[in-house]
């Protein structure tokens, strides 16, 4: 069963379209220090023709439409969503295809608006609701490998974004809907797409160089998924209660899930066919079918347009296992994951753990939240949900086992059943929102069992396992005063990670970013970017680690510190292997102080000029015209502030650009200092310790 | 609840899971029976009853349904096919040395020796081919992904080019069964859980009882056990992990069997338990 695995990459402020300098292209080259960029330097000009672009891609499913190259307007043509999740470091996405068409329409059908609307009114009929499309009609599943959300346009162009998923072609079986996926991708595909209104994208889809047709996709939901849960309760049952304003509805909320519940409060009684099924015996899982289909309006063939699944409450006594979600063994219909059952007067036996407390041998009924948990497991287990302990683990969450629940409770020194947590887990969050349709919604894909069984083999874990650490060279700073900027990246896992050879600023697989106190982002672009030079992916084994350091003062979009107070001073490496990109960040706290006398308001005026911070950046005063008196006058107000101790310490002061051209035996043995010595050295491997 | 059937008049026989009940092979004569009940019943396509001219299961008691309404029995000599539509022998097959393995998936079937270094594939069509494995087969079961096997010389679980290898070393033998969307090695920590579709290794699932050589799959549940004592049962589907069912019995276990939820466990001679899961 293939699954979504994390798209790496675009660790990004919210902002629609912020300055970036993460972007192969560079419209102006490399600026080199024997050509300083002048404000009159007509390239720089020509700069201010281009923009960055940060597509920010919202939260929550997309509807899509696929339409392949060459199908006419009334042709075969594909729906279904996308699913965008936004994960630190970047997004998982995930989607699902349904064949749609041939329009065979007669003329007096054709709205009056154009043969054109006639699609687009389609499309857009489902509104802001997340669309359900029938089971037969599943085509694929795309599990998202890549985005890339960066870009550098002119000013007149629409941002693009590129969307790479696998493509898994869906086997449905010669009766039923419970069919196969391969082990591996059909093909890999590419959506080229650039922003078409609020939240839309529309582009171009490829497989290599080759055009497949043309895609669209809007948002319509910040839920990921909706789904329908009818609640049913036979004679004598009691349905699990709500407990304080948590239920059902939250804690697939929990999950992403937008999920409808209809408690009915009537009961229903047993037919006729289970005459022989005690009401309160445990319940074999065909019994149990048999009484969903005798759920007044049970109707199999709503799963086509809803994905709904029956929970019924059974009076069933103590030692039943408290639930099961009976329409895997128990199916009569070849309809697999219909419904599942939980035991009211089922709970919580001593024989299956010695950790219930309070509610050891007592029922479900009375205690409310162990009640509610085990419901939610159950019809957890309709949208094919496994046990945890076949998966990470056992752990405080709806889909391990209750007993395991109680057991974990106990190690951490908590109470069953006031600790119980009512809420999925990461992994299982992971599969409700990514999991290809059929395998989750009801109605489709048989249970799982044991093993979710989807390729995960580049997925983001181990990205868990890079750690980037930032250290300033101070905890706080003066406005004007330039800060040193150290960062290491080191892989904490026991196996080597491809990463790039150097992590510098200048080679771009580092963005430094400023976060002011008012939530504003500057990114610290360093001048001198290293383009031409390529920067190899290379192995870092366990244990090692890439080093780097910058000034941090000003870059090609502006200074890092304009204003006093706290800011956040986060360094994010990119990097892309095979087509994913990846990304790992850290961040450290620097505290502005405020200005507090004449010397401090003064020194800052004169060295927040835009020649000071390229002098700065350049690490050469002579470069940038008027740094050097800026910085001399400065200096000469009070040598001792702290930016000016600062500058000189970098050799950009007068009197250590003199000392720069004594005798190199003097120079030999000062603290090597400024930025692009800096950064010239910056880049090392080391053994972390 | 846990009863017994007296099937005395088979013996010695072997059980094995059908897809409307458990057949009972045993005495030359192959029989389904309710699950549930524990009476014969008609096949669908013929009395239920076929007599397998020449069969012993005195050596290798292991036999097997196939998906497209043949049985499977493994002999002295080989490998009987038995066709459901007209209870007759379709087909015997010789092997290289007594089969006491067996597998089916996708209208194939296979067997092997278990210490033996061959697997002998039966297709659709009746074709056979015989497999020389490069060490010595330990257990094999076969999934929607087709056939999987260990050799217990490499401790490799193999499924056509792809392998797995197992964190431990196995035995000369090893309970190895396909269920639930995975494959089960038992091991002395638990259940060994390898992800079917992925082919990679999943955690130890520890149970009651182990490591067992007899691992079957029942409507979705695995059962496992060797002795007459206990048995373990894991339901995926329930809020419960893998409980121990005591049986209140002395002996080896011969063979396990079962449909639609109904456990038969039986020692060969005729006394069978059957647990309603």
């Amino acid at each position: 069963m293939p699954e979504a695995v994390d798209v790496l990459g675009d660790d990004a402020p919210d902002a629609a379209e912020t300055p970036n300098p993460f972007g192969p292209v560079d419209p102006l080259g490399p600026p080199r220090l024997s050509e300083p960029i002048r404000p009159a330097d007509p390239r720089l000009i020509d700069w201010l023709q281009w923009r960055f672009c940060n597509t920010r891609l919202r939260e929550g499913c997309y509807r899509i439409t696929y339409r392949p190259k060459g199908s006419p307007w009334w042709g075969n043509s594909f729906v279904g969503t996308v699913r965008i999740e936004d994960i630190a470091g970047g997004y998982r996405i995930s989607g699902d295809l349904y064949r749609r068409g041939p329009f065979f329409r007669v003329p007096w059908q054709v709205p009056t608006g154009g043969l054109f609307e006639l699609d687009d009114a389609d499309e857009d009929r489902d509104g802001g609701v997340i669309p359900i499309y029938p089971r037969k009609r599943y085509n694929s599943y795309l599990k998202g490998t890549g985005a890339r959300t960066f870009a550098v346009v002119r000013k007149h162009e629409r941002c693009p974004i590129t969307l790479n998923f696998d493509q898994f072609d869906y086997t449905h079986p010669a009766t039923g809907f419970s069919g196969t996926f391969p082990n591996s991708a059909t093909r890999s595909i590419r959506y080229e797409l650039t922003s078409s209104g609020s939240d839309a994208y529309s582009g171009t889809a490829y497989d290599g160089t080759t055009e497949l047709g043309t895609v669209s996709m809007k948002w319509v939901s910040g839920s990921f998924r909706r789904a329908n849960v009818e609640m049913r309760r036979l004679t004598g049952a009691e349905h699990p209660p709500d407990v304080g304003s948590e239920n059902l509805q939250t804690v697939f909320d929990t999950a992403g899930w937008d999920v409808t519940v209809t408690k009915v409060a009537a009961a229903i009684s047993k037919p006729a066919s289970l005459a022989g099924q005690s009401a309160t015996d445990c319940w074999s899982t065909s019994n149990l079918h048999r009484l969903m289909e005798s759920v007044p309006g049970y109707d199999p063939a709503v799963l086509d347009s809803q994905w709904k699944a029956y929970l019924l409450a059974v009076p069933a006594e103590l030692g039943c296992s408290r639930g099961v979600m009976f329409d895997s063994s128990g199916d009569l219909n070849d309809i697999k994951r219909e419904g599942a059952a939980t035991f009211s007067h089922d709970g919580f036996p001593a024989s299956h753990s010695s950790n219930f407390g309070a509610a050891e041998d007592e029922l479900m009924k009375d205690h409310p939240r162990g009640f509610l948990r085990s419901a939610a497991h159950e019809v957890g287990h309709t949208f094919n949900q496994i046990h945890q302990s076949f998966e990470g683990g056992n752990d405080n969450s709806i889909m391990t086992v209750t007993p395991s629940v109680a057991n974990v409770l106990a190690a951490g020194a908590q109470t069953f059943p006031d600790d119980i947590d009512l809420a999925f887990n990461a992994t299982v969050r992971r599969h409700l929102i990514h999991l290809p349709d059929p395998a989750v919604r009801p109605g489709a894909m048989g249970f799982f069992g044991a093993a979710i069984n989807a390729p995960e083999a580049d997925d983001v874990v181990f990205l868990d396992d890079v750690e980037v650490t930032v250290v300033a060279d101070s905890e706080s700073a003066r406005l004007g005063e330039p800060i040193s900027v150290a960062w290491t990246m080191a892989n904490t896992s026991d196996d080597a990670i491809p990463v790039p050879s150097r992590i510098t600023a200048q080679s771009l697989a580092a963005r430094i970013s400023i976060v002011d106190p008012r939530g504003n982002v500057t990114f610290i672009r360093p001048v001198d970017i290293e383009v031409c030079s390529g920067n190899p992916i290379t192995s870092l084994d366990a244990g090692e680690e890439l080093g780097a350091e910058a000034i941090v003062f000003y870059g090609t979009d502006g200074f890092a510190f304009t204003e006093p107070g706290r800011h956040v001073v986060a360094v994010t490496v990119l990097w892309e292997v095979a087509g994913v990109h990846m990304s790992s960040s850290g961040s450290t706290d620097l505290w502005v102080a405020y200005p507090l006398t004449d010397n401090d308001n003064q020194i800052a005026s004169l060295l927040l000029d835009p020649a000071v911070g390229e002098a700065v950046a350049l690490g050469e005063p002579a470069m940038s015209p008027g740094s050097a008196e800026r910085i001399e006058e400065a200096t000469r107000i009070q040598s001792g502030h702290p930016a000016c101790a600062k500058l000189s310490r970098m050799g950009l002061t007068p009197e250590s650009t003199a000392a720069k051209k004594a005798p190199a035996k003097k120079r030999a043995a000062k603290k090597r200092t400024g930025a692009k010595k800096a950064a010239s050295k910056s880049s090392g491997r080391s053994k972390k310790k | 609840m846990i009863r017994r059937l007296d099937l005395a008049a088979l013996a010695p026989f072997v059980l094995t899971s059908g897809a409307s009940g458990v057949w009972v092979a045993g005495r030359s004569r192959l029989a389904l029976h309710d699950a549930r009940t524990g009476s014969a019943i008609s096949t669908p396509h013929g009395s239920g009853a076929g007599e397998l001219r020449g069969a012993s299961f005195e050596d290798a008691p292991v036999a097997v349904e196939a998906s497209d309404d043949r049985v499977v029995l493994c002999v002295a000599d080989g490998l009987v096919v038995v066709s459901l539509r007209s209870d007759r022998e379709l087909q015997r097959l010789p092997t290289p040395t007594v089969p006491d393995a067996l597998a089916v998936g996708d209208g194939r079937i296979w067997a092997g020796g278990v210490g033996a270094d061959w697997i002998l594939e039966l297709d659709a069509a009746g074709v056979s081919t015989i497999r020389r494995l490069d060490g010595r087969l330990a257990g094999l079961t076969a999934d929607a992904q087709g056939l999987w096997w260990i050799e217990s010389d490499t401790d490799l679980l193999v499924n056509g080019d792809r392998s797995v290898r197992l964190p431990d070393p196995v035995g000369p033998t090893v309970g190895l069964v396909a269920s639930a969307g995975a494959v089960w090695v038992s091991t002395d920590g638990g259940l060994l859980l390898v992800r079917s579709f992925a082919a990679e290794v999943g955690p130890t699932v520890p149970v009651p009882i182990g490591p067992v050589d007899r691992l079957v799959d029942v409507s979705g549940a695995l059962v496992g056990g060797d002795s007459f004592e206990a048995v373990f049962v894991m339901d995926p589907a329930s809020d419960s992990g893998p409980r121990r069912v005591d049986m209140g019995r002395r002996g080896p276990i011969a063979s396990i069997a079962g449909s639609s939820g109904v456990v038969w466990i039986a020692d060969g001679d005729g006394d069978t338990s059957v647990i309603e899961l």
